[in-house]
Protein backbone atom coordinates (compact mmCIF):
# COMPACT_ATOMS: atom_id res chain seq x y z
CA UNK A 1 0.00 0.00 0.00
CA UNK A 2 1.41 3.81 -0.68
CA UNK A 3 0.97 6.43 1.28
CA UNK A 4 0.20 9.56 -0.98
CA UNK A 5 1.85 12.42 -0.23
CA UNK A 6 1.97 15.56 -0.69
CA UNK A 7 4.09 17.04 -3.14
CA UNK A 8 4.99 20.63 -2.99
CA UNK A 9 4.52 21.96 -6.73
CA UNK A 10 7.62 22.49 -8.26
CA UNK A 11 8.14 25.81 -9.51
CA UNK A 12 9.47 26.38 -13.35
CA UNK A 13 12.36 28.24 -14.37
CA UNK A 14 11.19 31.82 -15.14
CA UNK A 15 8.20 31.86 -13.06
CA UNK A 16 8.03 34.57 -10.53
CA UNK A 17 8.32 33.92 -6.47
CA UNK A 18 5.89 34.71 -4.11
CA UNK A 19 5.40 38.05 -2.97
CA UNK A 20 6.83 36.86 0.77
CA UNK A 21 9.81 35.52 -0.19
CA UNK A 22 10.52 38.83 -2.27
CA UNK A 23 9.64 41.21 0.34
CA UNK A 24 11.95 39.09 2.66
CA UNK A 25 14.88 39.91 0.07
CA UNK A 26 14.28 43.51 -0.35
CA UNK A 27 13.93 43.69 3.41
CA UNK A 28 17.57 42.19 3.88
CA UNK A 29 18.94 44.33 1.22
CA UNK A 30 17.52 47.49 2.67
CA UNK A 31 18.65 46.47 5.99
CA UNK A 32 22.59 45.70 4.76
CA UNK A 33 22.07 49.28 3.16
CA UNK A 34 21.60 50.73 6.09
CA UNK A 35 24.09 49.33 8.30
CA UNK A 36 27.16 51.67 9.32
CA UNK A 37 30.28 51.37 6.60
CA UNK A 38 32.11 50.63 9.37
CA UNK A 39 30.26 47.04 10.26
CA UNK A 40 29.35 46.20 6.33
CA UNK A 41 33.48 46.11 5.83
CA UNK A 42 35.06 44.65 9.37
CA UNK A 43 37.59 43.50 8.02
CA UNK A 44 38.85 45.87 5.87
CA UNK A 45 41.85 48.19 7.16
CA UNK A 46 40.61 51.72 6.70
CA UNK A 47 42.88 54.61 6.67
CA UNK A 48 43.76 58.47 5.96
CA UNK A 49 46.45 60.32 5.48
CA UNK A 50 47.50 63.58 7.00
CA UNK A 51 50.13 66.04 7.26
CA UNK A 52 51.27 66.51 11.07
CA UNK A 53 54.25 67.09 13.41
CA UNK A 54 56.81 64.10 14.42
CA UNK A 55 60.01 64.07 16.12
CA UNK A 56 62.31 62.87 13.39
CA UNK A 57 66.09 61.35 14.70
CA UNK A 58 67.83 61.28 12.87
CA UNK A 59 71.34 58.95 12.58
CA UNK A 60 74.55 58.21 11.44
CA UNK A 61 77.85 56.64 11.77
CA UNK A 62 81.03 58.94 12.55
CA UNK A 63 82.52 58.31 8.77
CA UNK A 64 79.38 59.38 7.35
CA UNK A 65 77.41 56.49 6.78
CA UNK A 66 74.42 55.80 8.18
CA UNK A 67 72.22 52.77 9.48
CA UNK A 68 69.80 52.14 6.96
CA UNK A 69 66.37 49.98 7.31
CA UNK A 70 68.00 48.61 10.59
CA UNK A 71 65.72 48.09 13.74
CA UNK A 72 64.69 50.48 16.02
CA UNK A 73 61.84 50.85 18.92
CA UNK A 74 60.71 53.73 20.84
CA UNK A 75 60.30 53.30 24.31
CA UNK A 76 57.88 56.02 25.68
CA UNK A 77 58.32 57.55 29.61
CA UNK A 78 58.01 54.90 32.19
CA UNK A 79 56.74 52.24 29.50
CA UNK A 80 58.06 49.06 29.50
CA UNK A 81 56.36 48.18 26.03
CA UNK A 82 57.43 49.45 23.03
CA UNK A 83 55.34 52.56 21.76
CA UNK A 84 56.56 51.75 18.31
CA UNK A 85 59.08 49.72 16.64
CA UNK A 86 60.63 50.03 12.80
CA UNK A 87 63.05 50.27 10.91
CA UNK A 88 65.25 53.33 10.01
CA UNK A 89 64.40 54.32 6.42
CA UNK A 90 66.50 54.77 3.00
CA UNK A 91 67.56 58.36 4.68
CA UNK A 92 69.26 57.19 8.19
CA UNK A 93 65.96 58.77 9.27
CA UNK A 94 62.80 58.13 11.85
CA UNK A 95 60.31 59.47 12.88
CA UNK A 96 57.62 59.25 16.07
CA UNK A 97 54.55 61.17 17.25
CA UNK A 98 54.46 61.16 21.49
CA UNK A 99 51.52 61.52 22.71
CA UNK A 100 52.70 62.98 26.37
CA UNK A 101 55.69 64.90 27.84
CA UNK A 102 58.07 63.30 29.08
CA UNK A 103 61.39 61.59 29.10
CA UNK A 104 61.20 58.89 25.17
CA UNK A 105 64.05 56.60 24.19
CA UNK A 106 64.95 55.79 20.63
CA UNK A 107 66.57 52.42 21.12
CA UNK A 108 68.82 51.70 17.70
CA UNK A 109 70.21 48.21 17.23
CA UNK A 110 72.31 46.67 14.05
CA UNK A 111 72.95 43.48 13.36
CA UNK A 112 76.53 43.85 14.53
CA UNK A 113 76.59 44.80 17.91
CA UNK A 114 76.51 48.70 16.83
CA UNK A 115 73.96 51.27 18.15
CA UNK A 116 72.61 53.55 20.42
CA UNK A 117 70.20 54.21 23.12
CA UNK A 118 69.11 58.20 23.42
CA UNK A 119 66.88 60.32 25.11
CA UNK A 120 64.55 62.60 23.37
CA UNK A 121 62.81 64.96 25.80
CA UNK A 122 59.50 65.84 25.35
CA UNK A 123 57.56 69.06 26.94
CA UNK A 124 54.28 69.59 27.45
CA UNK A 125 53.32 70.92 24.25
CA UNK A 126 55.00 68.20 22.30
CA UNK A 127 57.94 70.03 21.46
CA UNK A 128 61.58 68.72 22.23
CA UNK A 129 63.31 70.19 24.56
CA UNK A 130 66.19 68.18 24.99
CA UNK A 131 67.92 64.89 22.63
CA UNK A 132 70.37 64.02 20.17
CA UNK A 133 74.05 63.55 21.11
CA UNK A 134 76.28 64.67 18.41
CA UNK A 135 77.64 65.87 15.14
CA UNK A 136 79.59 68.35 17.52
CA UNK A 137 82.80 68.55 17.71
CA UNK A 138 83.63 66.51 14.97
CA UNK A 139 85.28 62.91 14.96
CA UNK A 140 89.05 64.70 14.40
CA UNK A 141 88.56 67.11 17.10
CA UNK A 142 87.34 64.32 19.33
CA UNK A 143 90.32 61.69 18.57
CA UNK A 144 92.31 64.53 19.26
CA UNK A 145 90.74 65.42 22.70
CA UNK A 146 91.14 61.74 23.39
CA UNK A 147 94.53 61.41 22.77
CA UNK A 148 94.99 64.65 25.01
CA UNK A 149 92.80 63.04 27.94
CA UNK A 150 95.06 59.67 28.12
CA UNK A 151 98.26 61.60 27.61
CA UNK A 152 97.23 63.59 30.34
CA UNK A 153 96.09 60.14 32.60
CA UNK A 154 99.60 58.66 32.27
CA UNK A 155 101.55 62.29 32.81
CA UNK A 156 99.37 62.66 36.20
CA UNK A 157 100.76 59.21 36.90
CA UNK A 158 104.20 59.96 35.87
CA UNK A 159 103.96 63.25 38.07
CA UNK A 160 102.82 61.45 41.13
CA UNK A 161 105.64 58.48 41.04
CA UNK A 162 108.12 61.32 40.67
CA UNK A 163 106.86 63.03 43.58
CA UNK A 164 106.54 60.05 45.74
CA UNK A 165 109.95 59.04 44.79
CA UNK A 166 111.31 62.29 46.09
CA UNK A 167 108.77 62.13 49.40
CA UNK A 168 108.72 58.59 49.86
CA UNK A 169 105.61 57.68 52.56
CA UNK A 170 106.57 57.53 55.93
CA UNK B 1 82.51 45.94 18.36
CA UNK B 2 82.12 48.20 21.53
CA UNK B 3 78.77 47.02 22.57
CA UNK B 4 77.17 50.29 23.73
CA UNK B 5 74.78 51.23 26.26
CA UNK B 6 70.97 50.17 25.96
CA UNK B 7 71.74 46.86 24.13
CA UNK B 8 72.46 44.42 27.20
CA UNK B 9 70.68 43.66 29.96
CA UNK B 10 71.21 44.36 33.58
CA UNK B 11 71.49 40.43 33.79
CA UNK B 12 74.30 40.35 31.67
CA UNK B 13 76.46 43.96 32.53
CA UNK B 14 76.15 43.45 36.77
CA UNK B 15 77.35 40.03 37.17
CA UNK B 16 80.52 41.26 34.54
CA UNK B 17 80.92 44.41 36.60
CA UNK B 18 81.32 41.97 39.81
CA UNK B 19 83.98 39.97 37.33
CA UNK B 20 85.82 43.06 36.13
CA UNK B 21 86.19 44.74 39.37
CA UNK B 22 88.47 42.30 41.17
CA UNK B 23 90.34 42.00 37.77
CA UNK B 24 90.98 46.11 37.43
CA UNK B 25 92.20 45.93 41.30
CA UNK B 26 94.58 42.99 40.70
CA UNK B 27 95.50 44.73 37.69
CA UNK B 28 96.04 48.14 39.30
CA UNK B 29 98.15 46.61 42.55
CA UNK B 30 101.14 45.32 39.56
CA UNK B 31 101.08 47.92 37.58
CA UNK B 32 103.86 49.60 39.59
CA UNK B 33 106.00 46.83 39.34
CA UNK B 34 105.52 45.75 36.14
CA UNK B 35 105.55 49.05 33.94
CA UNK B 36 108.53 50.99 35.43
CA UNK B 37 108.88 55.06 35.34
CA UNK B 38 111.41 54.88 31.85
CA UNK B 39 108.84 52.56 30.52
CA UNK B 40 105.18 54.76 31.56
CA UNK B 41 105.36 56.82 28.44
CA UNK B 42 105.87 54.46 26.54
CA UNK B 43 102.82 52.58 27.74
CA UNK B 44 101.24 56.03 27.14
CA UNK B 45 101.90 56.09 23.53
CA UNK B 46 101.34 52.62 22.87
CA UNK B 47 97.68 52.90 24.58
CA UNK B 48 96.96 56.02 22.30
CA UNK B 49 97.78 54.10 19.33
CA UNK B 50 95.55 51.60 20.27
CA UNK B 51 92.85 54.68 21.26
CA UNK B 52 93.46 55.71 17.95
CA UNK B 53 93.21 52.17 15.91
CA UNK B 54 89.72 51.50 17.98
CA UNK B 55 88.47 54.65 16.91
CA UNK B 56 89.32 54.44 12.98
CA UNK B 57 86.15 53.14 11.30
CA UNK B 58 87.74 51.25 8.32
CA UNK B 59 85.34 50.29 4.89
CA UNK B 60 85.17 46.44 4.56
CA UNK B 61 83.97 44.21 1.49
CA UNK B 62 80.24 44.17 1.49
CA UNK B 63 79.85 47.63 2.53
CA UNK B 64 80.63 47.33 6.24
CA UNK B 65 83.11 49.14 8.46
CA UNK B 66 84.76 48.04 11.15
CA UNK B 67 87.62 49.13 13.47
CA UNK B 68 90.63 47.36 14.74
CA UNK B 69 91.08 46.34 18.72
CA UNK B 70 94.66 47.19 19.77
CA UNK B 71 94.79 45.62 22.56
CA UNK B 72 97.13 42.56 21.17
CA UNK B 73 99.96 45.13 20.63
CA UNK B 74 99.75 45.98 24.40
CA UNK B 75 99.34 42.83 25.84
CA UNK B 76 102.64 41.65 23.63
CA UNK B 77 104.88 44.85 24.73
CA UNK B 78 103.88 45.31 28.34
CA UNK B 79 102.01 42.01 29.27
CA UNK B 80 98.29 41.26 29.88
CA UNK B 81 97.61 42.77 32.92
CA UNK B 82 99.21 45.92 31.98
CA UNK B 83 96.97 45.72 28.42
CA UNK B 84 93.79 45.26 30.24
CA UNK B 85 94.28 48.35 32.84
CA UNK B 86 95.19 50.68 30.04
CA UNK B 87 92.43 49.45 27.16
CA UNK B 88 89.93 49.59 30.25
CA UNK B 89 91.10 53.31 29.99
CA UNK B 90 90.63 53.61 26.33
CA UNK B 91 87.23 52.14 26.64
CA UNK B 92 86.16 54.53 29.04
CA UNK B 93 87.43 57.53 27.21
CA UNK B 94 85.92 56.11 24.01
CA UNK B 95 82.42 55.77 25.61
CA UNK B 96 82.98 59.84 27.19
CA UNK B 97 84.73 61.35 24.41
CA UNK B 98 83.68 59.44 21.04
CA UNK B 99 80.06 58.18 22.39
CA UNK B 100 81.00 54.53 21.12
CA UNK B 101 80.44 51.98 23.63
CA UNK B 102 79.43 53.29 27.66
CA UNK B 103 79.33 52.45 30.94
CA UNK B 104 76.75 50.25 31.14
CA UNK B 105 78.64 47.99 28.59
CA UNK B 106 81.92 48.65 30.57
CA UNK B 107 82.70 45.72 32.13
CA UNK B 108 81.33 43.75 29.40
CA UNK B 109 83.58 45.33 26.38
CA UNK B 110 86.99 45.10 29.19
CA UNK B 111 85.92 41.68 29.72
CA UNK B 112 86.12 40.72 25.62
CA UNK B 113 87.86 42.58 24.22
CA UNK B 114 90.36 44.17 27.15
CA UNK B 115 90.86 41.03 29.11
CA UNK B 116 89.99 38.13 26.97
CA UNK B 117 91.85 39.69 23.71
CA UNK B 118 94.85 40.37 25.88
CA UNK B 119 95.49 37.09 27.71
CA UNK B 120 94.35 34.94 24.47
CA UNK B 121 97.38 37.22 22.56
CA UNK B 122 99.35 37.15 25.09
CA UNK B 123 99.37 33.64 26.08
CA UNK B 124 99.01 32.00 21.81
CA UNK B 125 102.53 34.34 21.06
CA UNK B 126 104.37 32.40 24.16
CA UNK B 127 102.83 29.30 22.80
CA UNK B 128 103.46 29.74 19.30
CA UNK B 129 107.22 31.97 19.33
CA UNK B 130 109.15 28.44 19.41
CA UNK B 131 107.83 28.03 15.92
CA UNK B 132 108.49 31.40 14.71
CA UNK B 133 108.54 34.65 16.32
CA UNK B 134 107.06 36.80 13.60
CA UNK B 135 103.70 34.09 13.16
CA UNK B 136 103.48 33.78 16.78
CA UNK B 137 102.49 37.70 16.51
CA UNK B 138 100.49 37.33 13.38
CA UNK B 139 98.27 34.59 14.30
CA UNK B 140 98.18 35.45 18.11
CA UNK B 141 96.80 38.63 17.19
CA UNK B 142 94.09 37.20 14.83
CA UNK B 143 93.41 34.75 16.90
CA UNK B 144 92.65 37.30 19.92
CA UNK B 145 90.42 39.15 17.71
CA UNK B 146 88.22 36.34 16.37
CA UNK B 147 87.87 35.53 20.03
CA UNK B 148 86.83 39.04 21.42
CA UNK B 149 84.51 39.31 18.52
CA UNK B 150 83.02 35.95 19.22
CA UNK B 151 82.59 36.84 22.99
CA UNK B 152 81.09 39.93 21.77
CA UNK B 153 78.61 37.79 19.58
CA UNK B 154 77.56 35.54 22.58
CA UNK B 155 76.88 38.59 24.97
CA UNK B 156 74.60 40.09 22.39
CA UNK B 157 73.38 36.74 21.20
CA UNK B 158 72.19 36.06 24.35
CA UNK B 159 69.86 38.85 25.17
CA UNK B 160 66.61 37.87 23.69
CA UNK B 161 66.74 35.02 25.58
CA UNK B 162 67.66 36.25 28.75
CA UNK B 163 65.99 39.64 28.75
CA UNK B 164 62.47 39.54 27.59
CA UNK B 165 59.04 42.22 27.91
CA UNK B 166 56.07 40.70 29.31
CA UNK B 167 54.65 39.90 25.43
CA UNK B 168 57.82 38.03 25.28
CA UNK B 169 59.67 40.70 22.69
CA UNK B 170 63.33 41.04 23.50
CA UNK B 171 63.96 44.15 25.90
CA UNK B 172 67.57 44.68 24.44
CA UNK B 173 69.39 43.65 21.90
CA UNK B 174 66.84 41.69 19.30
CA UNK B 175 68.50 39.75 17.52
CA UNK B 176 70.03 36.03 18.28
CA UNK B 177 73.30 33.83 17.65
CA UNK B 178 72.16 33.20 14.20
CA UNK B 179 72.14 37.10 13.25
CA UNK B 180 75.28 37.55 15.62
CA UNK B 181 77.81 35.36 15.38
CA UNK B 182 78.17 36.05 11.21
CA UNK B 183 77.82 39.48 11.40
CA UNK B 184 80.51 39.99 13.99
CA UNK B 185 82.81 37.05 13.08
CA UNK B 186 82.82 37.72 9.06
CA UNK B 187 84.14 41.24 9.62
CA UNK B 188 86.73 40.26 12.22
CA UNK B 189 88.51 37.84 9.93
CA UNK B 190 89.50 41.07 7.59
CA UNK B 191 90.15 43.03 10.78
CA UNK B 192 92.16 40.62 12.78
CA UNK B 193 94.42 40.02 9.41
CA UNK B 194 94.74 43.79 9.22
CA UNK B 195 95.69 44.08 12.64
CA UNK B 196 98.18 41.09 13.11
CA UNK B 197 99.89 42.97 10.52
CA UNK B 198 99.80 45.82 12.07
CA UNK B 199 101.26 44.89 14.98
CA UNK B 200 103.99 42.90 13.80
CA UNK B 201 105.31 45.90 12.03
CA UNK B 202 105.04 47.54 15.81
CA UNK B 203 106.22 44.44 17.72
CA UNK B 204 109.63 44.45 15.50
CA UNK B 205 110.07 48.35 15.81
CA UNK B 206 109.67 47.60 20.10
CA UNK B 207 111.65 44.44 19.80
CA UNK B 208 114.65 46.38 17.77
CA UNK B 209 114.60 49.28 20.42
CA UNK B 210 114.63 46.60 23.01
CA UNK B 211 110.98 47.84 24.66
CA UNK B 212 110.21 44.13 25.08
CA UNK B 213 111.82 43.15 28.07
CA UNK B 214 112.00 39.16 27.30
CA UNK B 215 112.46 39.33 23.55
CA UNK B 216 115.06 41.74 24.61
CA UNK B 217 116.92 39.31 26.69
CA UNK B 218 116.20 36.66 24.65
CA UNK B 219 118.35 38.31 21.55
CA UNK B 220 120.62 40.50 23.35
Amino acid sequence: MTVPTMRRPQRRRGEARSWPQLRLMAGLAGLLLLLPGSNALGHALLHDAAVAEAVVVRFHFPDGDKPYFDAYRVMAPDATRPFQSGRINARGEMSFRPDRPGAWRVVVATEDGHGVEMQVEVGPEGVVTAGGGDANPAQAARLTAGIGYLLGVFGIIALWRGRRARHPPA
Amino acid sequence: MHIPDGLISPQTYLPALVVAVPLWWWAARGLAHQVGDEALPRLAVFTALAFVLSSLMLPLPGGTSGHAIGVGLLALVFGPWVAFLAYTLVLILQALVMGAGGLTALPVNALAMGFIGAWTAYLLFHLLRPVHADFAVLAAVFVAVLFSALLVALVLGLQPLIAQGPDGSPRFFPFGWSVTLPAILLPHLFIGAAEAALTLLVWRHARRRCWIPSACGREA
